[in-house]
């Protein structure tokens, strides 16, 4: 009877999670960082293109551990639309920011994550102007240490945009697959 | 960043994540002109005339009354609220051509545009031999006073200043 208790102690302390006896990482609070990325995009007028989006800034808050709201601008994709890429005789303006809520299902803060998301895009031209509305979303790995200060995230990001034109042009659509990588610094809490 | 995508550009590679959306928003992309018709052509015609449309159903052709300096054209309500002009135009030594690239603006007193239609536009011919387009929408935010309708098409270029009225 003392052995046969003395085994059953033994096997549930193997099966304990490990976690419970070893220290929490830190709580992200929020964190700052940038990226860049590279795909290809298709439109409902036809035309394709491979685009690259030179740099991004990102900001993020952790709602909890394993919960993240994040605001995403291509500030290299804007200047570049907005500054170097006008022509002699067009002037543009250029707009866009999405908004991704991440989750980490398999750990807190690092790892396997899926990142919906929801943007709103704008430009104007000489003789064209519109609205879209991006339905963007993220699903990829971060690469982070234990005290969750750095990420380093790779991710896949498919997207599809509803635009919508001023003027008697049809409604379209954009469509495409980028892949980004984002360097996120955070400011932590040590977890209670 | 800027060498990044200048050099990609150079290169022919790569736009930076916003030409797709000016492609879908331009009136000029090449698949919204062919959306509109079809394959279309912009061969020369010897005469074109800017018309208000009264067609119905509203893809018909050939209630084309054709309007002069001066004439009077009445803003109309769209089904979905817009006021907007409704013209039509009729070309004349077109060739057959069925579906044409056209470029018609509507631009007030002060010389700012109000509307505009680049569109191909699919022609109709006529017994007569000139061929009509369906009612061409020019939305906008219309006073009541002149404005100045220009066409350019097939090389030729037409303008008609009108009386718009409420």
């Amino acid at each position: 009877m003392r052995r046969a208790a003395s085994v059953l102690a033994v096997a549930l302390a193997a099966l304990a999670p490990a976690a419970s006896a070893q220290t929490a990482p830190p709580r992200r609070v929020v964190g700052f960082g940038g990226g860049m990325g590279l795909g290809g995009e298709g439109t409902s007028v036809g035309s394709t293109h491979l685009s690259v989006l030179p740099l991004n800034f990102e900001a993020r808050v952790a709602l909890t551990p394993r919960f993240e709201l994040a605001a995403w601008v291509p500030v290299g994709t804007l200047l570049y639309a907005n500054l170097a890429g006008q022509s002699d005789n067009t002037r543009r303006s250029f707009a866009w920011f999405d908004v991704f809520a991440t989750w980490y299902p398999l750990r807190d803060a690092g790892g396997f994550f899926v990142a919906p998301g929801l943007g709103l895009l704008y430009g104007s031209g000489a003789e064209a102007s519109g609205v879209g509305v991006e339905i963007p979303a993220r699903v990829g790995w971060e690469f982070t240490g234990d005290d969750r200060s750095f990420g380093r995230a790779l991710a896949v990001r498919p997207w599809v945009d509803v635009v919508f034109p001023s003027g008697n042009v049809d409604v379209g659509a954009r469509y495409g697959v980028f892949v980004e990588f984002t360097l996120i610094g955070y400011a932590t809490r040590a977890a209670r | 960043m800027k060498a990044l995508c200048l050099t990609a550009l150079a290169l022919g590679l790569c736009q930076c994540g916003s030409e797709g959306f000016f492609d879908v928003i331009s009136p000029a992309a090449p698949g919204s002109v062919l959306a509109s018709c079809g394959a279309s052509t912009a061969g020369p015609v010897s005469a074109i005339e800017v018309g208000a449309s009264t067609a119905l159903p509203l893809d018909d052709a050939g209630a084309f009354a054709p309007l002069a300096d001066g004439d009077t054209v009445r803003v109309e309500v769209g089904f979905q609220g817009s006021p907007m002009l409704v013209l039509a135009l009729r070309v004349a030594g077109g060739n057959g051509q069925t579906c044409v690239q056209q470029r018609t603006d509507v631009v007030d007193e002060a010389g700012g545009r109000v509307s505009y239609n680049a569109l191909a536009q699919r022609f109709t011919p006529m017994a007569d031999g000139t061929a009509v387009t369906p009612p061409i929408f020019l939305p906008g935010e219309y006073a009541s006073g002149f404005v100045t309708v220009r066409v350019v098409l097939g090389g030729v270029t037409l303008s008609r200043r009108l009386r718009v009225v409420r």
